[in-house]
């Protein structure tokens, strides 16, 4: 009888049991070094104590034979062993494996830069597009003052290590927009159509992009729109020198805006380069619609509807050279319905999309009456997997209607592009370390009747917590530009290759990136135009053409932000390298292109100023001057403007009222009045010539933005407790 | 005989190992309790924060230790510099606010807890953060003030808030003072359910408004 008591007071009374087993030990990471502050403890109990500075540990428990030893620690996956208490005294060691986290794996990114406020550790943040000054609101503004795009100030469009614009494609939520940009006059660069408000994220590629993306030799600006409108029901009412949004939002669903747009009373005051015989007017209206659907799936509308009519006095490339008018009337539409869910935990993802582009340029070049209209029609689904934490796959496909219709004079044509694609991709981390993506792209297009097969790699290696390389390989191609496939379709794909090496540290709020890329071009179109060269942008190419066209670009550049070591002070240095040449569309030999500048400097400053609760910045740009077309010249595009030089500011103040909200910004570009010169034309005789210079040498602007709440809004600058 | 001594000694000593065990979790609890400070010297909260866990991971069925351990890490999260260790801490923190979500779906102080975390993701990058934190910091704010007006953290947290946003953005003293004292006349009234129950925020409310007379 005296056994079976003796068990069950074992049993019952714990505190009783004679048995107390000392564990003692250490707790380190994977390479052994010791690590202070984890908790060590045997499960279901409270016995257990933290690791000293040195990650060892000891600790009594009175838990009978055999316990659940548990270690947990912040930033390491947790750890469960069973331990048998035989001895008084056990030693237990255990190695924690680190959490995949933003800081410790490695990202992908030769040759992106993203603006996001998803990912921890991204260059660019969202409020940098509002914020920057001689960005001037405006997304690709803004990207041209990062490393490797150019400065090309007399022509519309991203240009991104030695290539045109029309080798950068824009795409919003995996969809590709026709006209990104507005209609304008020449020698003008004209500003994107899209407020940076509809977007929270950016990424800027400048090369090695994924198996996503296809027709772009240069570069991808991809925008993702924002998941879900304005917090609040309200309206907003912006006000500046140039026009006239009124917006509407209901709570988290809908925003609608119009707006107009009417440069004339700005235009009376400034002192300005060009004649207007209409300055630029436009108006426009846009509406975007998200609508949850189930838990994970996300149905997101938006259409916008614009329309603007200008007209300057231009002196002409040909003939007598007198001034003549010059007339731009564009109709753009753009609507898109994309939806995105996940089911299985996040495993499976898709999105897809449906969009219809709709533009139409009038042009009227003095007596010349040109007329384009493009419509595009496409779908996209692509389809995620994750395998594991390590594996992930990506699939996807496109289907494109393109149609274009050009009249120039007595000139002209239309065509008809049935263009599809297919894409897959994987990402695998071999480690936390080494992560590579490697993916294909498959694409056909009717009008050429071609198809091309093309493999990207990229890959990244964690050099240490803060550091990374990255490596990126791929084939691009290109269908040629429509107006030589009117009179050509049996044109080929362009092709681009590219290989860029990049390594960058991100460490508290300092970033320092440098790359360097090789850019081989191939079969680029080329006229035969008998070594005559014309440098009117808007002739129609009559001569007979071929892919024989070549070229490269090579270079590096370095990037440096530091949001930390001045107070309230936010700052970046980018400077760029590049040397190319190319042998394309008219020229008649190898040449630097006339939109590529050997150095490009750019120094971003902001600081806000708590006291008065003022944002201000200033730009410095720098760059050496580009290549123009002297037809007195021995050689082909060998004389270059000077150095093109700006300093802009910008200022902005936030008051929040309850129920209101205040913005009142202004900005000055070009502070200085630096006379910056283009380019040049020359009469055909070669006789005389003109500069082509900015609309301005110099350029103010203010603005206000009102909006009224429901509810009272706590704006970006919250300061840290 | 024999067997009934037996039985009454067996009874008693279950009854007495159960009022023991709960007098050790309460014991346990108070001793961690008194060390979360925001002046506690951080291997010592990450200690506390230790035995949170250690009790939570016993007493599954009790929601405090896993209350307790989220706002320990939040504090921790307040006292560390690097902004990555930061969200893990508050990765860790996010982890206990959902075990205690699931017990007290309904309890203002877990709406409380909540607003705490939200405000200290938001104290990480308040400049890239405020358009998904500050909506849901006022969301768990108004929920929990809805669910019992009298909790003085709910003012604490809102005078706090206010109290180091810019003027200009509808913050600053004069806005925050007054929400600041209307926390201190709710934390004199306050009584914590329990020795073990929330009952932070006094001394920090005190301190911001030993700062409004100035």
């Amino acid at each position: 009888m005296k056994q079976p008591l003796l068990c069950c007071c074992a049993l019952f009374f714990p505190s009783f049991a004679w048995a107390q087993t000392t564990i003692t030990g250490k707790i380190t990471d994977r390479k052994g070094n010791g690590l202070p502050g984890a908790n060590v403890f045997i499960a279901g109990s409270y016995d257990g104590a933290n690791t000293d500075a040195t990650g060892a540990f000891s600790f009594q428990t009175s838990q009978p034979d055999t316990a659940t030893i548990a270690v947990s620690f912040v930033g390491y996956e947790p750890f469960q062993q069973k331990l048998r208490l035989s001895q008084p005294t056990i030693l237990f060691t255990a190695k924690l494996q680190e959490t995949a986290t933003m800081l410790n794996t490695v990202v992908i990114t030769a040759g992106a830069f993203e603006a996001s406020d998803e990912k921890r550790q991204t260059v660019l943040k969202p409020l940098d597009i509002v914020t920057t000054a001689s960005g001037g609101a405006d997304i690709p503004a803004v990207m041209q003052l990062l490393p490797g795009a150019q400065r090309v100030g007399d022509q519309t469009g991203l240009f991104v290590r030695g290539g045109s614009a029309s080798e950068t494609r824009t795409i919003i939520d995996g969809l590709v927009v026709q006209n990104p940009f507005t209609s304008g006059g020449p020698d003008v660069s004209q500003r994107s159509r899209f407020s940076p408000f509809l977007f929270k994220g950016t990424a800027f590629s400048t090369g090695g992009y994924s198996a996503q993306y296809g027709q772009a030799l240069s570069s991808v600006l991809s925008l993702n729109t924002k998941d879900r409108a304005e917090d609040n029901d309200g309206i907003s009412v912006g006000l500046n020198a140039a026009g006239v949004t009124l917006s509407a939002f209901k709570k988290e669903r809908i925003t609608f805006s119009v707006n107009y747009t009417n440069l004339n009373p700005l235009f009376n005051v400034l002192k300005q380069n060009i004649n207007w015989i209409h300055a630029p007017e436009a108006g426009g209206t846009s509406v975007i619609l998200t609508q949850p659907i189930g838990k994970r799936g996300l149905l997101k509308h938006y259409t916008d509807v614009s329309a603007s009519h200008q007209s300057l006095s231009f002196r002409n490339f040909t003939g007598d050279f007198r001034a003549s008018p010059f007339t731009v009337r564009n109709h753009n539409a753009l609507s898109m319905t994309t939806f995105q869910t996940t089911w299985d935990e996040g495993r499976w993802g898709l999105q897809t999309g449906l969009s219809y582009n709709y533009n139409r340029d009038r042009l009227g070049i003095d007596t010349v009456q040109a007329r384009t209209q493009e419509q595009r029609m496409q779908g996209r689904v692509v389809v995620t997997r994750s395998l594991s934490d390590k594996v992930s796959l990506l699939a996807g496909a496109e289907l494109h209607r393109y149609t274009y219709q050009n009249r120039y004079g007595i000139w002209g044509g239309s065509l008809t592009d049935w263009y599809s694609a297919v894409f897959v991709e994987t990402e695998v981390f071999f480690t936390r370390k080494l992560a590579v993506r490697a993916g294909l792209r498959g694409e056909r297009t009717s009008v050429i009747g071609r198809a091309n097969l093309s493999p990207r790699l990229s890959m990244a290696y964690k050099t240490d917590s803060y550091g990374q390389v990255s490596l990126a390989a791929g084939q691009f191609y290109q269908t040629p530009d429509q107006t030589y496939l009117l009179t050509n379709p049996t044109l080929r794909f362009e092709q681009a290759n590219h290989l860029i090496l990049n390594y960058q540290r991100i460490r508290d709020n300092r970033t320092f990136r440098v790359e360097t890329f090789y850019k081989d071009y191939r079969h680029l179109v080329r006229e035969n135009t008998n070594g005559f060269y014309d440098p009117n942008p808007y002739r129609f190419p009559t001569s007979r053409t071929n892919n024989s066209g070549f070229g490269y670009a090579q270079g590096f550049d370095v990037f440096w932000r530091d949001k930390r070591s001045m107070k309230n002070v936010d700052y970046w240095v980018s400077y760029s390298f590049l040397d190319t040449k190319r042998l394309f569309r008219n020229y008649p030999v190898e040449a630097m292109p006339t939109f590529a500048a050997t150095h490009t400097l750019n120094l971003v400053f902001k600081k806000y100023i708590p006291a008065l609760g003022i944002n201000t910045g200033a730009t410095y740009s720098l760059a050496s001057g580009r290549p123009y077309y002297n037809p007195g010249s021995d050689q082909f595009l060998s004389d270059k403007t000077r150095p093109y030089s700006s300093l802009s500011l910008n200022m902005s103040y936030i008051k929040i009222l309850p129920r209101k909200f205040l913005v009142l910004y202004a900005s000055v570009e070009n502070v200085l009045g630096t006379k910056n010169t283009y380019g040049y034309r020359y009469t055909p005789d070669g006789s005389q010539k003109f500069a082509v210079v900015p609309p301005f040498y110099r350029f103010f602007f203010l603005g206000a933005v009102l909006s009224l709440t429901r509810k009272p809004i706590d704006p970006e600058l919250i300061s840290n407790p | 005989m024999k067997k009934t001594v037996l039985f009454l000694t067996l009874a008693l000593g279950i009854g007495a190992n159960a009022h023991a065990q709960n007098e050790k979790y309460t014991k346990a609890m108070e001793g961690a309790i008194a060390t979360v400070k925001f002046m506690t010297p951080t291997p010592e909260l990450q200690q506390t924060a230790g035995q949170f866990e250690r009790i939570a991971n016993a007493e599954t069925a009790e929601w405090l230790p896993a209350y307790w351990a989220a706002y320990t890490y939040a504090l921790l999260s307040f006292k560390e510099t690097d902004a990555a260790k930061k969200d893990a801490l508050l990765d860790k923190a996010a982890a206990f606010y959902r075990n205690v979500a699931q017990k007290q779906p309904d309890n203002d102080e877990t709406m409380v807890l909540a607003a705490q975390l939200a405000s200290a993701r938001l104290a990480i990058d308040p400049e890239n953060r405020w358009q998904q934190y500050v909506p849901e910091f006022e969301a768990a704010l108004g929920k929990a003030k809805a669910k019992n007006a009298e909790n003085p953290r709910i003012y604490a947290l809102q005078g706090q808030s206010l109290f180091y946003t810019p003027e200009q953005y509808g913050g600053g003293k004069v806005v925050a003072c007054p929400v600041l004292k209307q926390a201190a006349e709710k934390f004199a009234t306050f009584k914590p359910a329990s020795t073990i129950h929330p009952s932070w925020g006094v001394e920090t409310n005190q301190y911001l408004l030993s700062q409004c007379g100035q």
